[in-house]
């Protein structure tokens, strides 16, 4: 019997292939020396990647056991493709970093990738809370690789900070939500509805914050560009894996308004952030601008655009999960001092700048431009709160246009600035990083068709096969 | 299918270019070769697309791509693009390609700017839907925005600045023709505005006459193209008031920069924008259909360039000769009529008249003038503008 049930479970983790390479190197490199060098943790980094992508395309199609706590679907055979292409550049933005615990930021990376693949494929809650709750410590190390100045050191505090508290809203939320209806007749049944519909706007708060709501996301823009766009990748990517998991179980349909009046007041904040000088507050605000609009439109997915909205409002999540950091390594490798300040660059550097924003502006041919296409579309059906979609997309056009100018605003004050100093081997990863990740982004957007297929398969089962009523653990 | 392809060609060319040119650091030789071979190799596609047009039995030439890969959701049909030209137009991407390659052996800095303007140029000339053709435009937008940027100083602000207006302007274009904003002859009007403003027409005109007089900048000639060529092919001619004062006023913010330019002083770069848009704009505007005159006149403001190299003398001698074989052509045909032989008279004059009292020196030139290109130029303008009146019979052929 146990025999069995050890094959079993060597069986459901199979399946998870991707996700125990992750784990494995996380191990790894905590019993490893703390100190790592930046290009062999870059390295680490991208070999991990490498071996989950070929385990992922030669993984043979096993059955399931019938016991099992996960679950084969799109989502988790697909999904680890994505953190392979997230991990190396994520890892790249803290390349220049001179810290002695960069070792265990990098674990902590692997730990959140190698937590996300199990809660990918979680079928029981039980197994998701346990892999998301591991997903966060893991992102809450990344701050560790900041120098150890004021500010790096402000960061990690508010990290931690942050991501305890989203993270026991998070529980809270869901203790409520899934509360089970009173079967004995003692508490008022107008109550159960109540509880939970204030358990899921809670639970939605907390992962709206994660996914970069203003201003609360604003409160860690502090420190190394690098770093903190790392951390905040990181908490997007959990963020984005929990709701496509709790989807039915938090959505709140009658706080829809004032949700989506808080994105859109967190939209209008990014914005008018998009007026600073410095250039990686400037990508920060942008990169949160076009979250908030994502979370704007997921609020208002209801009615027969629902699927349609889902996927374009994700879509456009993996989008900047993957834009963020690649825009944070190239400003990083252009730094010429602590205090963030940039130099003119050349080249490459250059290149990867300027690829960066042009992809940051929305403009064809990325994901971006065809997440927004899709949105902007569904925006145009009169169903359900098409007011509040068209007002959302509205303001992405505005947001694009000072998106895309601001940029070019950024770029021409770097023409007054001193040269950059000359590229070394960290800011060539940093750049290699940078361009790889901005080229997988306008691949997609050439063939665009493959990757909304999956994505409609993944929402089609998150909104279809989680039941909307209480968890079952 | 081999039409189809060389439309494509005639668009994707000088996109490729400009992507080489914008992603690699090629040196100076190789972005020397790189750039001419472009522009030679699209000017060879519009000839054999001319030429196939015009001995076609068909009136235009389509090309059809089934973008599959574009499907966004299962339950769209796959997208298409569709290019097309029109019998009339045959020789219009001949005559930008040329143009294209004038300006390119002038540019000393080989940009990739040039060759995504021509590529939008040429794109808005075979676009099908209005779509389309206002995604070229803003793509010209888009690439007159990242060159304008790039400058520092004052003359960055104002480029900036001005690249904004034209970001604005294509937005309402946008919503207008998306229908957002409705229909009439009111919101028609206002589309009008944003369309000078686009095309950057007096006052909006702001960095545009300064950019010109630059020669790493002649590519911003070709800016306001596509917004021409998309205004005449998609906008009625409703949108533009019918009363006397407004004509008026409309023919003042066409032409008082236009001659302002061009009664500029040693500076030819700006008497030849000045010339192009005194030219160009009241033929397009008040001559509905004329629109193979209008890029007629802009392809013969570029012979003003006066070009030392050898492809540069080449580019010219073909912004002259095509035209006009165009003409005749058409005029054979029965598809131009008086009023183009007329138009292009006009031009052919114009072009021989600023040749003649042209400034001592250059800032399109990057070298001495030879006296030979020079004679060989004048020539073919004053056969230019005698072709017409020789074959006078045909100009009362009317369409």
């Amino acid at each position: 019997m146990t025999f069995k049930l050890v094959v079993a479970g060597l069986q459901s983790l199979r399946i998870c292939t991707p996700g125990l390479l992750f784990l494995g190197v996380a191990i790894l490199l905590v019993l490893l020396p703390r100190r790592i060098s930046a290009t062999a943790g870059t390295g680490t980094a991208m070999a991990a990647s490498a071996a989950s992508l070929l385990a992922i395309l030669v993984a043979p199609n096993l059955p399931l056991p019938e016991r099992t706590d996960l679950v084969k679907d799109r989502l988790s055979q697909i999904g680890p493709i994505w953190l392979v292409v997230v991990l190396p550049v994520v890892t790249a933005c803290f390349q220049r970093s001179t810290s002695i615990h960069r070792g265990l930021a990098l674990a902590g990376v692997h730990l959140t990738a190698g937590s996300l693949c199990f809660a990918m494929a979680a079928r029981t809650p039980s197994l998701l809370i346990l892999s998301l709750t591991l997903a966060v410590i893991g992102s809450m190390t990344v701050p560790m690789a900041a120098e150890n100045e004021v500010k790096g050191v402000r960061l990690a505090g508010r990290t931690a900070l942050f991501s305890a508290l989203m993270w026991a809203l998070l529980l809270v939320g869901l203790a409520m939500a899934s509360r089970s209806p009173a079967g004995d007749g003692s508490i008022e049944p107008a109550l159960n509805p109540s509880t939970r519909q204030v358990g899921g706007v809670l639970a939605t708060i907390a992962l709206f914050g994660l996914l970069g709501w203003g201003p609360t996301s604003c409160w860690m823009l502090t420190g190394n560009v690098g770093v903190r766009t790392a951390t905040a990748t990181l908490n997007l990517v959990i963020a984005t894996v929990a709701l496509l998991k709790l989807l039915l179980l938090i959505h709140a349909a009658e706080a829809t308004t004032a949700l989506w009046a808080w994105s859109m007041a967190s939209a209008l904040y990014h914005f008018l952030t998009l007026r600073t000088r410095r250039f990686d507050d400037f990508a920060s605000a942008a990169i949160g601008f076009w979250a908030s609009i994502a979370i704007g439109m997921l609020v208002t997915a209801q009615g027969q655009e629902r699927a349609e909205v889902l996927v374009g409002a994700f879509s456009l999540l993996i989008f900047v999960s993957i834009l963020g950091p690649a825009i944070g390594a190239a400003i990083d490798a252009c730094t010429l001092n602590l205090n963030g300040d940039l130099g003119n660059p050349s080249n490459s550097r250059s290149m990867a700048l300027k690829v960066s924003l042009f992809l940051l502006a929305g403009l064809p041919i990325s994901l971006g431009f065809w997440s927004l296409k899709l949105l902007a579309s569904s925006a145009l059906a009169a169903t359900g709160p098409s007011g509040m979609r068209q007002t959302t997309m509205g303001l992405a056009f505005l947001g694009a246009i000072a998106i895309g100018f601001g940029g070019l605003r950024q770029l021409s004050r770097l023409e007054s600035r001193p040269p950059a100093s000359p590229i070394d081997d960290e800011c060539r990863w940093q750049v290699a990083a940078s361009i790889a990740s901005a080229a997988a982004l306008i691949l997609i957007g050439i063939w665009p068709a493959t990757f909304f297929s999956v994505a409609h398969e993944i929402v089609h089962t998150a909104i279809s096969v989680l039941p909307a009523g209480p968890l079952k653990p | 299918m081999t039409a189809g392809f060389l439309l494509v060609a005639c668009v994707g060319l000088p996109a490729v270019a400009a992507l080489i040119l914008a992603t690699t650091g090629l040196n100076t030789r190789s972005e020397q070769a790189t750039t001419t071979i472009a522009g030679v190799l699209v000017l060879l596609v519009a000839v054999v697309v001319a030429a196939m047009l015009m001995s076609s039995r068909s009136p235009t030439l389509q090309a059809h791509l089934v973008m599959t890969g574009w499907k966004l959701t299962p339950s769209e049909s796959a997208p298409t693009v569709t290019l097309h030209l029109a019998r009339p137009w045959a020789f219009a991407p001949v005559l930008t390609a040329a143009f294209a390659l004038l300006l390119i052996t002038n540019d000393a800095n080989r940009s990739w700017h040039l060759h995504l303007q021509h590529a939008a140029a040429q794109g808005s000339l075979v676009a099908t839907t209005p779509e389309l053709g206002l995604a070229m435009v803003t793509t010209s937008t888009v690439g007159a925005a990242m060159r304008l940027a790039s400058r520092t100083g004052e003359d960055g602000t104002r480029g900036l600045s001005t690249a904004l207006r034209w970001a604005s302007a294509d937005v309402l274009l946008w919503i207008w023709t998306a229908g957002f904003i409705g229909v009439g002859a009111t919101v028609g009007r206002i589309a009008a505005a944003a369309l000078m403003v686009r095309a950057s027409v007096f006052p909006f005109q702001g960095a545009l006459a300064r950019s010109v007089t630059g020669s790493r900048d002649a590519g911003l000639l070709f800016v306001p193209f596509p917004v021409i060529v998309w205004a005449v092919r998609w906008m009625d001619a409703d949108a533009v008031p019918n009363g006397i004062p407004w004509q008026l006023l409309a023919a003042a913010m066409v032409l008082v920069p236009a001659v302002l330019a061009w009664a500029s002083r040693n500076d030819e770069a700006a008497k030849t924008y000045g010339l192009t848009s005194l030219i160009v704009w009241p033929i397009a505007f008040w001559m509905p259909g004329a629109t193979a005159i209008a890029l007629i006149a802009l392809g013969t403001a570029a012979v003003l360039c006066r070009p030392s190299s050898s492809w540069g003398l080449i580019a010219s001698a073909a912004s002259v000769v095509v035209p006009t074989l165009a003409i005749l052509a058409m005029a054979r045909s029965g598809e131009a009529s008086s009023t183009h032989l007329l138009g292009w008279a006009i031009v052919s004059l114009a072009a021989i008249l600023m040749h003649q009292r042209r400034a001592p020196q250059s800032s399109l030139r990057r070298s001495e003038t030879h006296d030979w290109p020079e004679a060989v130029l004048v020539i073919l303008s004053l056969a230019a503008f005698l072709a017409p009146l020789m074959f006078g019979a045909a100009a009362t052929v009317e369409p």
